[in-house]
């Protein structure tokens, strides 16, 4: 299992990411992110959505209701501009913390 | 006998009293819960034992509203904060209006013809004074989160 305090951090990048694909909502957005990591990234489901909050008031996504087919209604998420800005720079970031551990992990086993 | 709506209706009132008021946020938490729910009916679970693992699931009611809490940032902050300011500020001038009371009524105490005004004044003084201090009390809840008649967020949210 993946320390909290990763998981946590790792949240906005991979809501921004997986909804880079599409408008999504809270529900699926966790089943996704379960499946993607082999159920080893395991939120707390309500934790979610103080996230998704925070990042709509910051202008980095938007909501609005709709209905799925079953007619239940679903608040569903999707990326602003700024939104996209923010993935890109998630993006950069996390792939320089990824080289440099990369790059040590390579150094030891030569 | 197990009641999976009323289970839901408890669910819903233990979430109002951790302080998660929005109706919106609610309907959004109750979604995902029935959904869960259906998840795991389907593999055979029973309803008791879906809501039950569902609930545990979506986390206790305190620590979600304390995630909730964090929301409030940049203007609705600010709101707040004023409000705390100007709430302690009404606040100390009810009580010193109050303070005014008791020294002026033991000054024209002593007059022999003064009081029909003495009443009169502390009549209206002691209502400025707990007018005062009542608007602050009320500010100063609001600024703690306890009361919300100005929810910015959540009342964008109510027009979604």
């Amino acid at each position: 299992m993946i320390r909290k305090e990763l998981v946590a951090a790792s949240a906005e990048p991979l809501i921004l990411a997986l909804l880079a694909k599409g408008e999504s909502y809270g529900y699926a957005i966790i089943q996704e992110v379960k499946a993607r990591s082999g159920g080893k990234l395991n939120w707390t489901d309500g934790m979610l959505y103080p996230v998704l909050h925070r990042m709509e008031h910051r202008g980095l996504i938007k909501a609005r209701w709709g209905e799925s087919e079953t007619g239940r209604k679903r608040k569903y998420y999707s990326l602003k501009k700024d939104g996209k800005a923010a993935m890109a720079k998630h993006h950069e970031q996390w792939s320089l913390v990824h080289s440099v551990l990369a790059g040590l992990r390579k150094e030891q086993y030569v | 006998m197990f009641s999976l709506e009323q289970s839901i209706l408890g669910w819903r009132k233990q979430m109002l009293a951790a302080g998660i008021k929005s109706p919106v946020l609610l309907e959004e938490l109750e979604i995902h819960l029935r959904d869960e729910i259906e998840r795991q009916i389907k593999p055979g679970m029973n309803e008791q034992e879906s809501f039950n693992s569902a609930v545990q699931k979506i986390g206790r009611p305190s620590a979600l509203q304390r995630e909730f809490q964090k929301t409030i940032t940049g203007p609705a902050k600010i709101n707040r904060m004023m409000s705390l300011v100007v709430g302690i500020a009404t606040i100390s001038a009810g009580l010193f209006q109050l303070w005014e009371l008791a020294v002026q009524s033991r000054c024209l105490g002593g007059l022999p013809n003064a009081e029909g005004r003495l009443v009169i004044m502390f009549l209206l003084a002691f209502i400025l004074a707990l007018t005062l201090a009542g608007s602050g009390a009320i500010l100063v809840f609001y600024a703690a989160g306890k009361i919300s008649w100005l929810p910015d967020a959540r009342r964008k949210e109510k027009h979604v």
